[in-house]
Order: C-alpha cells, then sequence, then structure tokens
C-alpha cells in the first residue's frame, strides 16, 4: 500500500516539475521576443537621432554648423536616454558631449552609430549613443 | 508486487534538479552594437567634398580617418593601388566605387569591406 502511494507520489511530482519546465520555456521565448523589441527600438532611435542631427541641423549632408555644438538644442532632442559624442580627429583633445537627464549608465547595452562630418576645417567623428 | 526503492526517488528527484538547472539557465550578457554603417559611409564619404584638398595624400588621410572610425574591416584603393588595408580584397564581401575632383584631376576611390 505503501509502495503504490510512493509511486503515485513520484509520478506527481514528475508531472509537477515537467509543467514547470515548460513555463519556464514558454517565458524565456516571451522574453527573448521582448528583449529583440528593446533592441530594435533602440536601433530606429538611433538611426533617427544620427540623420537628424548630421542632415536636419547642418548646413547640407555631414556640413556641421554651430547648431550641433548648441547645448540647448543637442541637450534636448529626444526623451530616450541618449549621448551625443563630436570628436576632432585632427585634434584629439577636442571632444563635446551632450546628453540628456534620462541616461543611467552608458557602459553596457547601448547601439553605437558613427559618421565622420566636416566643421570648420577638420573632420569630426559624430558618435550617438541610445541606451 | 513491485517493491519502491528510495535510490530511484532520490536518483529522480536528483536528475530533476539537473534538468531544471539545465533547461532554465538564460545567457545573460552584456551587448554593445555597433549600428549599421552602409548608409553611414555614404554620408561620411560626402564630407570630403567640403574640405579643401590639394592633392592625392591629404585625400588618402582624410579617407583614412573616415573609413577607420566607420568600417571594422575596409580594403581601399586609390585609383587603382591600394592606399590602405586591414583585410584582403578576396575576403571582403561589399564595396563602392566613387570619384573625386581635385585640382582638376579625377581621382578614383575603391572602398571595400565586409
Amino acid at each position: 500500500m505503501l509502495d503504490r502511494f510512493f509511486e503515485l507520489f513520484v509520478i506527481v511530482l514528475v508531472i509537477f516539475f515537467i509543467t514547470l519546465l515548460l513555463m519556464e520555456k514558454v517565458s524565456y521565448i516571451y522574453n527573448i521576443n521582448e528583449k529583440y523589441q528593446i533592441i530594435y527600438n533602440q536601433f530606429m532611435d538611433g538611426r533617427v537621432l544620427i540623420k537628424e542631427i548630421t542632415e536636419q541641423y547642418t548646413d547640407n549632408i555631414c556640413n556641421l554648423t554651430s547648431n550641433n555644438f548648441n547645448p540647448s538644442i543637442m541637450d534636448n532632442l529626444a526623451s530616450f536616454p541618449y549621448e551625443i559624442i563630436y570628436e576632432n580627429l585632427s585634434n584629439t583633445s577636442q571632444e563635446y558631449i551632450f546628453s540628456n537627464d534620462n541616461i543611467t549608465n552608458m557602459q553596457n547595452n547601448y547601439i553605437e552609430f558613427n559618421r565622420v562630418c566636416y566643421y570648420n576645417g577638420s573632420l569630426y567623428l559624430v558618435s550617438v549613443l541610445v541606451q | 508486487m513491485k517493491s519502491f526503492s528510495i535510490s530511484i526517488f532520490i536518483e529522480l528527484v536528483v536528475v530533476i534538479i539537473v534538468l531544471y538547472f539545465i533547461l532554465t539557465s538564460t545567457y545573460y550578457s552584456n551587448f554593445y552594437i555597433r549600428g549599421y554603417n552602409k548608409e553611414d559611409l555614404y554620408a561620411s564619404l560626402i564630407s570630403i567634398n567640403y574640405m579643401y584638398l590639394n592633392n592625392t595624400q591629404q585625400l588618402n588621410s582624410s579617407l583614412y580617418q573616415i573609413v577607420t572610425n566607420i568600417l571594422p574591416y575596409y580594403y581601399v584603393e586609390i585609383n587603382g593601388q591600394v592606399a590602405f588595408n586591414n583585410t584582403n580584397l578576396n575576403e571582403s564581401e561589399q564595396g563602392i566605387e566613387t570619384f573625386y575632383i581635385i585640382n582638376g584631376s579625377v581621382d578614383y576611390v575603391d572602398i571595400y569591406w565586409k
């Protein structure tokens, strides 16, 4: 009688754990989809932002103007966390960084977009980091 | 009647616990993605036109600044001769040809990358 009880108990336990595993797998697939959606959103945000700062706020495509170095414009471009870095390639000590207040930590999980543009006689590396 | 043995029960429990950890382990990583680079390269190459270049050597240095900052693997030719590269031509997958007019003469530039 006790043997029969233990057999049933083991079967119930196995079924219970298999159910848990299946549920874990399903939630894992949902998490992957969510992760890809976040990356997709980051990617589209970054593309729009880099096109805007190198084509809309400039004289022509990739011909930077003083608008690009104006903090009141560059710090309020979007609500998502971003960082814009202008680096002079001829004089590497010259660097301008603009960002909005929503940034938490730019050390990981970001997408970077780079363009090289002309301003005031030299080439600048324009980087847009989107979190 | 079959008798129940405790060793099988323990084995089962251990196997289930191990399986649980193997199947539910997810790979968490910090990711850093470099954005799509073809359109950025085209836009960046336009900026050479705003510079006042005098000779092919200056074109070479400007191209070097642009290409090395945007492409991870590149193979660049100016007028059919290798200017700078960090990969072989047969390994590259895509490429573009463009030209710049400097002092009235045309300089052809081929950029390949992978």
